[in-house]
């Protein structure tokens, strides 16, 4: 841990969270019994017999400058020409693709728009909007069960429950986890024997839920014909699943947890230290995936609710949001230039961080698949159209330019198909995808 | 964007997909692109039958009239019925075996030119073939029923949580997944599947129920009267002054006094209200707005927050305001201080609102000029807020944006004034979801301000409580063996330490995951009075059954014929009806779909954004059905009806003048209109469009299968897709030209395209068109959208709507259509039975059934098909009565 900048900062004062905000914060997967989260794939598969693969996915709800950011429409393919942006990430060019040209159909409304980008739910600003199951929850539900966490939901100055990344199915808001400390100690200390206890009795009620149920579906069997029979033969197999996933989730609290040599971050509370706090959590996400304490993490940079932030030392001249609203104006642009060259550099290092740790031959980049974008094309005219979109790792063939339609955009929805097949997860669609991304394969098909 | 082309045969609809399924399963080895009758059968025939042989009389016809070019050397079509086995107890083969008979039936074989049997011969023959295809499927329903064992739908399931614990603001519904679809609903069992992922969602939201309808504290909620003045909300407060993210009036609150301008008030810091000191000033002030609530101006009233779920009054004062222009140059920027008394009437939509974009509609109604107090009546959750919308006014999208309401001397306002909000309003105490759980014990708050259940016997009162539970939840008679299991559940979680309360939950949740309660119970034969009392109720209330029904299935007295049809009658007459309509039109007429599509912002800026045009298109349409059942309407009425039900923006789509206001009304149409029936309804138009362009072929097949009840053979495969032209170039019937020259085609398009044809004339949502619309090179048409763009498309092509159907008789439009399509009112009677059957009884209308569905359509002729009365007769039907 340590970054220069973190030990440099104050440490926070204020009290630590309780376990509540934090399983709130990790996906519902511990506050019984929404045990959504432990749902399989396959379903008696050992999670060491396959891969494992990771989802990382960021949205900076102001994105960048397109200008600096997308490279020349005319250049698609593997030969494109980096744009200045890119050039930030020249080092790791083999390592992700850039796409232009990309939306989620019917998502509008601006800056509401940001708590759809993993659920593509659309009309976020209109009369009737309730949002969607989000791509990580819906990972965790499948794959949740075989990691100590099916997922981790985390923010930088996000006010507090006012936005996030990540949805329920059914459309509640989970809410970020902003400290650092916070959730390293879940992933490495654990929680007090109180909590660990009352974990498991919860568990344990929620087997003794399935048992039951599963017992009265048997005597209803037995008195009905073959062909209604194998209707309630399908819901006991449904409920012995279920489960069985509580089973394994109980193990959980029974494994001793990683030890890593990292030392616990210190929380930053001051809302200009963003860059930093952006940093961190790149950083506990890092370790979350190096010690497989979940596969699965969501990361909204609320650049919104951001003040005039600090970058290399230096703070901005206007509050973050109101930069964006540049209106041209060369000052505003070079300071927006400056914060959006620090994400790159930021990106820079994380890249760099997953390929120095190797897992089974690869490196934890080939194996993680990090998806950084917004839900705004142009922060300035607040259009949802023509999204900057960087997909990096997770064993992919990358170093190209997906360059799609600019007038008429091409649906990220898509990439997402793309996500979840990587995970093993057999499904075409999700939400209003129309098939895998064009472009885009796999290096290798486990 | 992506959208897949509107004539793309591979992009099915998923429910398309089942029935291809079905379909491939039926044909088996023929070959024929026809369609399979194994769709009309639904299930599969088994083997467990004595295996009946060709009646003589079938064979003797076939070798008289069919094999002269059905035989070994010409196999027309790929047929040689010297060949032909006759096997129908095979799935495949049964289907065959339909499709001989219906083709014979219509009259389509032998062709006409060829010669043809006399007609004593031929019903000699059908009737022959028919029987033993009918006894095949009457067995199979003595012994197993017409339908398969089957869950609860998520509609269903909410429903039913909502009634059992009096709680109807229970949202349970998304909690679940989506269900499975067969034969177009999702109440037949073969598709309501159950996984691990429905059953942790079933636990999930029975908890959430459970948590939900508990009471919240120990002593019963007062119920206050408040009023929240709009002058005194942060919200509307903080977008009355320009700044740095906002310096345009259309993006501001308005001060108003009366029918001015609150001058002072715009000033900076100025004061921005009287406050309780001058109560008679206080109620005239207020906030205005000229556009419609949409990022960044969604004021809320957002001093209340509803501290509990349950029901409120809520009563706004509003009135419409019409600002002057801001200058001579720049008339359609609205001025903040020319303010000046209303001139229109606005609907308002109150929407109850939760952080961070959560907006449920409660209600809407009218402002006009004089200030008025409109109350609602709504359900609330914990939490929500509320947000008034003036729905007709526009969403401005940068850059640059023009109200296009604006006109020279200026545009329409609504000044908000006060929200009062009377509530939680409480029938009982403890609420009835509390009594039911928790009996009297008292509560009390625990750690960390939780309420918790006080039980001075914790296991005695688990067993009292529970087997009360049970009796309540279960729809039949419960048995000691019903609730041992769940009394153990409860009595396992104490020893083990869990609360009183939560060892109760637990237990309540394994009721309400239980086959016994997520599944409906029916055995083969007629149905018991609770069986029957349950598909009752599940029919017309998409619920459970409530006290009466039960007690009369207690006494056993149900299954009367009278004491049904008087029941029928309570049903449809109660408001828990409304949830029968919208839940079978949400998949007849696939309603649910509406907002899949969006306008396109480019070619129908005008609809682009048009929530209140979205909403009251489903308004109409459930009012439409809703009034055929009240009225006993004709089923003709479908297709064609002399009224529509309407509020003033469906008039003005509809170009229906001097009809203002949000309420939906029963309007007498003109003669010659347009309008009147399902087709040309905006809803319909609007979801068998994409959003962008419209396909007569979607339409047409659209209109063939749920309207007029044809089936419709699935696409070939690997056809591509046909890119809708919106350049304006070509037309899509240019495009669709292959459909009338090439044979392959025409073989069924002819029958697809005809209905679809005729509804070029209208748009992707409905409006009235005599040309298309385009983007590109082109003379742009003047005007602004709802998002305050100027258009961008031009006029294009006419609209050809002329056409003939398959029989040769010809139509210039959509009114010379729905007259050839009256012509044969029983059909369209027919295809509502058949809908409804399915919808009713989980299980399509089979080859067996047929005679059955016909008299039903007899009970119901002498009134001319009334849609109650049809209804009516299916509940009395042998296929509603049996499983």
């Amino acid at each position: 841990m340590g970054t220069d900048a973190a030990k440099t900062m104050r440490f926070s004062t204020s009290p630590t969270l309780s376990r509540r905000h934090f399983l709130r914060g990790t996906g519902v997967l511990l506050g019984l019994p929404l045990l959504d989260a432990m749902l399989p794939s396959s379903a008696h598969a050992s999670p060491e017999s396959t891969v494992p693969r990771r989802f990382f996915g960021i949205c900076n709800n102001l994105g960048v400058l397109p200008d600096k950011f997308f490279p020349a429409a005319t250049q698609a393919g593997r030969d494109y020409t980096l744009s200045p942006y890119l050039e930030e990430l020249r080092d790791f060019r083999g390592d992700f693709t850039v796409m232009s040209g990309v939306m989620h159909p019917d998502v509008d409304g601006g800056h509401p728009a940001d708590i759809c980008f993993l659920t593509a739910a659309p009309h976020p600003s209109s009369g009737g909007f309730r949002n969607t199951i989000s791509l990580d929850q819906y990972v965790a539900e499948r794959i949740g069960y075989q990691t100590r966490f099916p997922s981790l939901t985390l923010g930088v100055n996000v006010g507090r429950g006012a936005r996030s990344l990540s949805w329920t199915a059914g459309g509640v808001l989970i809410p970020c986890e902003d400290r650092p400390s916070e959730v390293f100690k879940r992933m490495f200390l654990g929680g007090s024997p109180a909590e660990v206890q009352a974990q498991a009795r919860r568990l344990a009620l929620g087997q003794s839920i399935m048992d039951t149920v599963a017992d009265q579906t048997k005597r209803l069997e037995r008195t009905v014909g073959a062909r209604d029979r194998e209707r309630l033969d399908q819901y006991f197999t449904g409920v012995r699943d279920l489960e069985q996933r509580m089973v394994q989730s109980a193990e959980w609290e029974k494994r001793p947890r990683p030890v890593v040599t990292e030392k616990p971050p210190l929380d930053l509370t001051d809302p200009r230290e963003y860059m930093d706090k952006v940093r961190l959590m790149y950083d506990m996400a890092r370790l979350a995936f190096a010690t497989d304490s979940t596969r699965n993490i969501t990361l909204m940079l609320d650049s919104v609710n951001s003040p005039a932030i600090v970058v290399e030392g230096k703070a901005v001249s206007d509050g973050y949001h109101s930069l964006s609203h540049h209106g041209k104006d060369p000052a505003k642009l070079a300071q927006l230039e400056r914060i959006d060259r620090e994400h790159m550099k930021l990106l820079a290092h994380l890249f760099a961080d997953l390929k120095a740790h190797r897992e089974g031959g690869e490196t934890l980049l080939d194996r993680t698949m990090v998806l950084y974008g917004s839900n705004l094309g142009n922060a300035n005219t607040h259009v949802t159209t023509n999204l900057p979109v960087l997909f990096a790792g997770g064993g992919f063939r990358h170093g190209q330019h997906l360059a799609f339609d600019r007038d008429r955009n091409y649906p990220l929805p898509n990439l997402f198909v793309n996500i979840l097949q990587r995970f093993g997860i057999e499904t075409d669609k999700f939400a209003s995808s129309t098939g895998t991304l064009r472009g885009l394969e796999m290096t290798r098909s486990i | 964007m992506g959208r897949s082309g509107p004539l793309n045969h591979g992009g099915v609809a998923p429910e398309y997909r089942l029935r291809r399924r079905f379909t491939l399963l039926a044909l088996g080895g023929t070959a024929s692109l026809l369609f399979s009758a194994c769709f009309v059968q639904g299930s599969v025939p088994d083997l467990s039958q004595a295996a009946p042989s060709m009646p003589q009389t079938v064979r003797v016809f076939l070798n008289k009239n069919c094999a002269a070019c059905h035989n070994r050397k010409t196999a027309s079509g790929g047929l040689d019925f010297a060949a032909a086995a006759f096997r129908p107890l095979e799935a495949a083969n049964y289907a065959f075996w339909v499709k001989v008979h219906d083709r014979v039936s219509k009259g389509e074989m032998p062709p006409k030119a060829m010669p043809q049997p006399s007609p004593a011969s031929r019903a000699t023959f059908l009737a022959a073939l028919s029987q033993p295809l009918t006894a095949i499927q009457d067995a199979q329903a003595r012994r197993t029923g017409r339908s398969v064992w089957r869950r609860m739908n998520r509609y269903e399931y909410e429903n039913t949580l909502r009634d059992l614990f009096g709680a109807p603001w229970l949202q349970i519904r998304d909690m679940l997944p989506e269900d499975g679809l067969a034969f177009r609903f999702n109440k037949v069992g073969e598709a309501l599947d159950v996984s691990h992922v429905q059953m942790s969602r079933y636990l999930a939201a029975a908890d959430y129920a459970l948590r939900e309808a508990m009471a919240q504290q120990p002593a019963r909620p007062e119920t206050v009267t408040k009023r929240y003045y709009a002058r005194e909300q942060r919200s509307f407060v903080g977008l009355a002054s320009f700044n740095n993210f906002n310096g345009s009036p259309e993006r501001a609150t308005f001060p108003i006094v009366g029918n001015q301008a609150d001058l002072p008030a715009l000033e900076p810091n100025g004061p921005m209200t009287v406050g309780a000191k001058d109560p008679a000033r206080r109620e005239i002030e207020g906030m205005g707005v000229v556009a419609s609530a949409y990022e960044p101006l969604q004021p809320k009233f957002n001093q209340f927050r509803a501290p509990v779920a349950g029901r409120y009054k809520l009563r706004l004062c509003a009135h419409s305001f019409w600002a002057g222009p801001e200058s001579e140059k720049r008339w359609w920027r609205p001025s903040r201080t020319a303010i000046s008394a209303g001139r229109t009437l606005e609907p308002i939509t109150l929407y109850a609102a939760f952080p961070p974009q959560q907006l449920r509609k409660l209600g809407s109604f009218d402002a006009g000029p004089a200030p008025t107090v409109r109350e609602l009546d709504v359900n609330l959750l914990k939490g929500e807020t509320i947000m008034p919308d003036a729905v007709r006014f526009f969403r401005s999208r940068p850059p640059g944006w023009h109200n296009p309401l604006a006109q020279k001397d200026g545009q329409p306002g609504v000044v908000f004034q006060w929200l009062e909000v009377e509530g939680p309003i409480l029938d009982s105490w403890p609420t009835p979801g509390q009594r039911l759980m928790f009996g009297d014990l008292p509560m009390r708050v625990a750690d960390a301000g939780k309420v918790e259940v006080v039980s001075a016997n914790p296991n005695a009162d688990a067993e009292r409580l529970v087997r009360g539970f049970v009796k309540r939840a279960l729809r039949r008679p419960v048995t000691d063996a019903d609730v041992q299991p769940f009394i153990k559940l409860a009595h396992t979680a104490l020893a083990s330490g869990a609360s009183f309360t939560d060892a109760m939950i637990a237990a309540y949740s394994a009721v309400l995951c239980s086959p016994a309660f997520v599944t409906l119970e029916e055995r083969p034969g007629p149905l018991d009075d609770y069986a029957l009392a349950t598909r009752l109720s599940y029919f017309l209330w998409n619920s459970a059954p409530d006290a009466e029904l039960r007690s009369l299935a207690d006494q056993k007295k149900l299954h009367d014929p009278a004491v049904l049809s008087a029941q029928t009658d309570r049903m449809l007459a109660d408001p828990r009806a409304g949830q029968f309509v919208d839940a079978f039109l949400d998949y007849w007429l696939d309603l649910r779909k509406t907002d899949n599509t969006s306008p396109d912002a480019d070619l129908y800026p005008d609809y682009y954004l048009d929530d209140f045009l979205v909403e009251s298109s489903i308004d109409e349409t459930r009012a439409f059905f809703s009034e055929l059942i009240r009225k006993d309407l004709a089923a003709r009425n479908l297709v064609s009806s002399d009224f529509v039900m309407v509020n003033g923006r469906l008039a003005e789509l509809y170009g229906l003048k001097g009809l203002e206001g949000a309420a939906i009304r029963r309007v007498e149409l003109p003669k010659e209109s347009v309008r009147g029936g399902l087709l040309t309804q905006a809803s319909v138009l609007k979801v068998t469009a994409n959003g962008t362009t419209t396909s007569p072929v979607l339409r047409g097949v659209w209109i063939n299968e749920r309207i007029l009840g044809k089936i419709v053979p699935p696409p070939p495969p690997n056809l591509p897709a046909i890119d809708p032209d919106t350049r304006g170039a070509t037309t899509i019937r240019e495009q669709l030209d292959k459909h009338r020259t090439q044979a392959t085609c025409r073989s069924c398009h002819a029958m697809i395209d005809p209905p679809g044809f005729a509804l070029e004339s209208f748009d992707v949502f409905g409006g009235w068109r005599d040309h298309y619309r385009a983007l590109g090179e082109g003379q742009r048409v003047s005007g602004y959208g709802k998002n305050g763009q100027p258009f961008a498309f031009h006029t294009a092509k006419p609209v050809d709507c002329s056409g003939a159907l398959q029989d040769g008789r010809a139509f210039q439009d959509v009114r010379d259509l729905k007259h050839l399509l009256l012509q044969d009112e029983r059909q369209i009677a027919r295809n509502l039975v058949q809908q409804l059957v399915t919808y009713s009884t989980g299980a399509p209308v089979r080859f067996a059934d047929r005679p059955k569905i016909e008299a039903v359509l007899d009970r119901a002729k002498p009134g001319g098909y009334g849609v109650k009365s049809l209804i009516h007769a299916i509940i009395q039907s042998e296929l509603f009565r049996n499983k």
